[in-house]
């Protein structure tokens, strides 16, 4: 099958202040007619593998703390599987969904999950990724969405071999993909928008 | 190789630099110490399968689509009744189905219904500005609602958004993901305001302007804008490169 790009594709635009309102309204307590949010990264009882906290802060240049941003993840499931939506015979846990979103509190800044620790994802060659969750940061003053990937520090020999770290060059801030363990289970990762302490964002 | 897997390896084209807005916009101060300032680091995109995530139809409420409906059932909200309607495709001209839509906006006067709006235009009570659907089998979708109203915002100078309407596009896979606004055709305000200017690249702007369409109006009640969404396309060739 050959397909050739023939449409342009529809441009970003910010999302703006007011996001809440469409996104995840019931989060910030807006009195929504939206019977739920969704923002389905649910852990039943069954939900294998080993629960996590992740939280952290959005920094600007100016390093003021992002209070009203929206934050996306998508990961792999305890054992390296994300879901499929066209095979059914996906090894992937029918008790996680991959993926979540959340917004920054509105007076902390802060935003928070609580998920799995996700797996390891072996590709051919013996080729892996190490444990990582990706995010996905829009806001006010954000154009386009921002992807960046959280890896954990309690994972170094894994970090050492992800075949995506090993592409960062030396001189990139690969410590900004790191998430500090706090306590067991529960890792920080703050975003830097902007400064010496900029994150690493991707393209992918 | 699993065979059973070879689905999952299909990449995505690459976000089109050329139509996107670049991050530093000054003219949009919000962007000014919000943009990163080093270029993304391009990495080959492992995560791009099809497994984004799966919404139902049972997910959503019946009326969450009708804005003129959805937020007060005894009155309809004050302002100009639309339909926007539209396809939601990847860059290939394929449809894609069971796509979640979601809008929000202001009322027809120009006001948030969100606390961190205290522009002096009133609220209205029976308007949420907020909507949600899942596209059918063709890549379709529709929304009924009020014409936003334009209204002045904080950037430095006489600021005033263009007539708008925020959509969160889902698409397939997670790198589909999109987040835009949508303008009406004829509006003045659109070539002076500095966030539909942040896109440098005039047909990539005309992309996002609604267009007028009759045919699609409902007699005497409704009249319809149309508006496409276009999404990053799926590359057709896999990469066999997971197990």
């Amino acid at each position: 099958m050959r397909t050739t790009k023939i449409l342009k594709q529809t441009p970003s635009q910010t999302a703006g202040p007011y996001l809440h309102i469409g996104c995840i309204p019931h989060k910030i307590g807006i009195n929504s007619s939206f019977s739920n949010d969704l923002n389905n990264l649910v852990l039943s009882n069954e939900t294998k593998g080993s629960r996590i906290e992740i939280y952290g802060k959005i920094y600007d240049g100016n390093n003021d703390i992002v209070k009203d941003a929206l934050v996306e993840i998508w990961q792999v499931d305890f054992n390296g599987h994300y879901k499929s939506r066209v095979n059914n015979n996906s090894k992937s846990d029918p008790n996680f969904n991959n993926w979540g979103r959340t917004t920054c509190d509105l007076e902390t800044g802060l935003w928070q999950f609580h998920t799995i620790k996700p797996g390891i994802i072996k590709l051919t060659n013996r080729k892996i990724l190490a444990p990582h969750i990706w995010l996905w940061v829009v806001a006010r003053g954000i154009n386009i969405g921002l992807f960046t990937c959280m890896y954990f520090c309690d994972e170094k020999n894994l970090n050492l071999l992800d075949c995506n770290l090993k592409k960062i060059s030396n001189s990139t801030n690969i410590k900004s993909l790191i998430a500090d363990k706090v306590e067991d289970h529960k890792y920080e990762f703050n975003i830097y928008l902007q400064g010496d302490k900029e994150t690493v964002f991707f393209d992918i | 190789m699993d065979k059973k897997n070879r689905d999952l390896n299909y990449s995505i084209y690459p976000s089109d630099k050329n139509i996107h807005p670049k991050s530093f916009t000054p003219d949009y101060r919000s962007s000014i110490f919000r943009s990163p300032k080093k270029t993304p680091v391009s990495i080959e995109n492992i995560i791009s399968d099809l497994s984004g995530h799966i919404f139902e139809k049972n997910d959503l409420g019946s009326l969450d689509n009708d804005l003129t409906k959805n937020y007060c059932k005894n009155s309809e909200p004050i302002g100009e009744r639309i339909i926007i309607f539209g396809k939601v495709l990847d860059e290939n001209s394929k449809p894609i189905p069971n796509c979640l839509i979601e809008i929000w906006q202001a009322n027809s006067s120009g006001r948030y219904r969100h606390n961190g709006d205290n522009y002096n235009a009133p609220l209205d009570p029976s308007f949420g500005g907020w909507g949600r659907c899942l596209t059918d089998d063709n890549g379709n979708y529709f929304f009924k609602t009020i014409k936003p109203g334009a209204y002045p915002w904080p950037n430095g100078g006489n600021n005033w958004r263009p007539a708008h309407i925020h959509f969160s596009v889902f698409g397939l896979s997670f790198l589909q993901r999109l987040i835009t606004q949508m303008y009406f055709e004829g509006d003045p305000l659109i070539s002076i305001c500095p966030i539909a200017q942040s896109i440098n690249n005039k047909n990539a702007l005309e992309s996002l302007i609604s267009k007028l369409d009759l045919s699609k109006s409902v007699h005497m009640d409704y009249r319809a804008y149309k508006f496409d969404i276009i999404l990053r396309g799926e590359k057709s060739i896999p990469f066999e490169n997971r197990i």
